[in-house]
């Protein structure tokens, strides 16, 4: 009690002179970008004046430390009413009993995944997203090459772009980047028939593992390791043959096309004709158990999930899909149609409450063998070990 | 009714002192003996979150990294520190502008100078391709992100920045020492590293002793460059303690854990401090 007490002060104090009512809904939201918050603000408008009588209370997060206070707020015992979560953070509030149940007819929507934990689903897709591959069309006609159709063939021309000048790479791979490094190998583990859980247990140390991380080894041999603002930079200028990246990325080069050719590419597949998966990632809605306005905070949800608002808000931001199987926007650029389509074929972050602590032991297993310090054999073994102790299996 | 004017004037900066200082500070004490992650009831552990401390080996990484960054960047930054404000204070041509070029790092936002230097350090920046040139080229994909080169380069980019504000400091220093002394320095042909180390060096000893002492707290503390450039990486090795508890208290939760590890580098500091003040304070004795 004390604790809540505690942590419950210093909210208080920030809020303090905005008090809800109880017919006031508090809604937190991390879509702050000055195109999106119209249509927020305007689904809001709308939810007032269907429901007379009842407010809500929007409140602006970021992805810096928006995490930070979301926990904070569920420690305290005061979270909001309806709260936007990134796909990655679900399981971990859910695991901790503090999100109801939600009922919601799955049959439409894609990527539920991520808001099922222990068999029920807590989160509602809202807006969704995947990564393709860009390639420099100039780069591949230089090395005398076209589209790869399976990882040897990628790999070849990689290491053609590498051999051509010093400051060109054949592939940008993400390095020293935590929350992100994993998104962006475990594609390459689903794509060669893997997965890092089985039987509901983070499994490192299988066969299709290793083949993905001796791969990723590989191409960033021929490649170039950077973050990814670096590396989407580099591509832009010329400097790089294969990039991993997703629709915001598809947005910069419509608004500034680069000075050479480029085109888009769904994930490579390990061997010709098989499947080849990306990561999904996506903004989910949840209702917090102890929200006392239950029933408003799911009427504003499925308001702001509605096929036309959801549609509004990718369109606002030029990027993303909203969360239904059948696609929603009608006109849908070339490129888009690819990011959609590779989204049918995308997988999201496994789940499980102490993903955070998976993540980094991922992304270390990589880096130790990106930087040489370990065989990809010895990484894994090392991994799965840390694994093992950090989940307690 | 002076009195309570008195306290009522003074009453909000004691309110927030009290709440966002003391209160934060002695609750975090009593975090440190607990297993409070937030989500979950948490109880007494005692000593446990210390002990742990110590064979953590990501802990023990953080601690080395810190000594690394603390003493490979204090000699650096006094040093260059001392010696630019000597120079100033002996008004060589433009001393002005130097004065404020200096402190211009000072006052800008240390996320905007490490966004900046994470673009010179990477593989097609200027520093990268300078460092290329003369012949360092330990990091094939940029500085930042190599085991052995990503710390080094922080430190660097670290004593540019601090080095302004100790200009000022050693500057205020210098100047209040009687222009007598020096032109009698000066008449007794001392030249310009005599005087530094047998006029200003032996008068300006308790500012010395300031700047050594806060350097090594804000050393010690390095957590916003590491955030903005590396996240720590790679390989973790640059994280330092502050990272560490940041990545355990706000990412991770453990925030019993966390508190223990601020407690530990509270007691690091207060220790060097505490050593660096004795030491320094009985040479001005000798001196």
């Amino acid at each position: 009690m004390f604790k809540k007490l505690v942590l419950f002060i210093p909210l208080m104090l920030l809020t303090c002179g905005n008090q809800p009512t109880s017919k006031t809904i508090e809604f937190w939201q991390f879509w702050t970008d000055p195109k999106a918050k119209p249509v927020i603000e305007s689904v809001v408008q709308q939810f007032e004046e269907e429901n007379p009588g009842w407010k809500v209370n929007v409140t602006d997060l970021t992805w810096s430390d928006g995490h930070q206070k979301i926990v904070v707020a569920f420690g305290a015992g005061n979270p909001p009413d309806l709260l936007e979560l990134g796909s990655d953070w679900i399981a971990e509030f859910a695991a901790g009993h503090a999100l109801a149940k939600l009922d919601i007819d799955t049959s439409l929507f894609m990527q539920l995944q991520p808001g099922i934990y222990d068999g029920s689903l807590y989160a509602q897709p809202w807006f969704l997203g995947s990564r393709v591959l860009y390639f420099n069309k100039s780069l591949l006609e230089k090395v005398n090459s076209s589209l790869p159709q399976d990882w040897p063939q990628l790999l070849q021309i990689c290491r053609a772009i590498d051999s051509l000048d010093k400051d060109l790479a054949g592939f940008g791979a993400n390095l020293a980047e935590p929350h992100r490094l994993y998104k962006k190998f475990l594609p390459f583990v689903w794509s060669c028939g893997g997965d890092i859980v089985q039987d509901g247990r983070i499994v490192l140390d299988n066969p299709e593992v290793l083949e993905a991380l001796e791969f990723y080894q590989k191409l960033t041999e021929c490649g170039t390791v950077e973050i990814q603002r670096h590396l989407e930079d580099a591509f832009v200028e010329g400097q790089i043959g294969f990039l991993m990246s997703g629709g915001w990325f598809l947005k910069r080069l419509e608004e500034n096309p680069p000075a050479f050719p480029y085109e888009l590419a769904v994930m490579i597949p390990a061997k010709p004709g098989e499947k080849a998966y990306s990561f999904a990632g996506g903004e989910y809605l949840v209702i917090p158990q102890k929200s006392k306005r239950k029933e408003a905070a799911k009427k504003l949800m499925d308001l702001l999930v509605q096929p036309d608002n959801a549609a509004t808000l990718c369109d606002s931001v030029g990027f993303g899909f909203a969360p239904y199987k059948k696609r929603v926007r009608q006109h849908l650029s070339s490129g888009e149609q690819l990011l959609f389509e590779q989204l049918q074929n995308s997988r999201s972050t496994p789940v499980n409450p102490r993903w955070v602590y998976v993540e980094a032991i991922i992304e270390n297993m990589v880096e130790q063998v990106t930087l040489g310090k370990l065989e990809p054999d010895e990484a894994i073994k090392q991994a799965q070990a840390k694994i093992v102790e950090t989940l307690k299996y | 009714m002076k009195k309570l004017i008195t306290a009522i004037l003074i009453a909000p900066w004691l309110l927030t002192l009290l709440i966002f200082w003391a209160f934060p500070v002695v609750y975090s004490l009593l975090l440190s003996f607990t297993d409070y992650t937030v989500f979950a009831p948490s109880s007494f552990v005692g000593l446990a979150n210390y002990i742990k401390l110590f064979s953590d080996s990501y802990f023990l990484q953080t601690l080395k990294n810190t000594a690394f960054f603390v003493f490979g960047t204090i000699p650096f930054t006094t040093i260059i520190a001392l010696i630019l404000a000597v120079l100033i204070a002996e008004k060589i041509p433009g001393h002005r502008l130097f004065q404020a070029g200096y402190f211009i790092p000072s006052i800008t936002s240390m996320v905007v100078i490490a966004l900046v230097f994470s673009s010179l350090y990477a593989k097609n920046g200027y520093l990268f391709m300078l460092g290329e040139m003369i012949g360092l080229d330990m990091a094939k994909n940029g500085y930042l992100f190599s085991t052995k080169t990503a710390l080094a380069a922080i430190m660097v980019m670290d004593i540019w920045v601090a080095v302004g504000y100790y200009v000022l400091l050693f500057l205020a220093g210098v100047k209040s020492i009687p222009e007598e002394i020096f032109e009698a320095a000066r008449l007794d042909g001392a030249g310009f590293w005599r005087r530094l180390f047998q006029v200003t060096l032996p008068q300006i000893t308790p500012m010395l002793l300031f700047i050594v002492v806060i350097n090594t707290i804000r050393s010690f503390q390095i957590f916003i460059e590491i955030y903005v450039m590396t996240k720590g990486g790679p390989l973790g090795s640059t994280a330092t303690v502050v990272y560490f508890v940041f990545d355990e208290g706000l990412q991770k939760f453990r925030m019993g854990y966390a508190s223990a590890a601020a407690y530990l580098l509270f007691l690091i500091i207060l220790i060097f401090s505490l050593l660096q003040m004795k030491l320094l304070s009985r040479r001005r004795i000798t001196a």
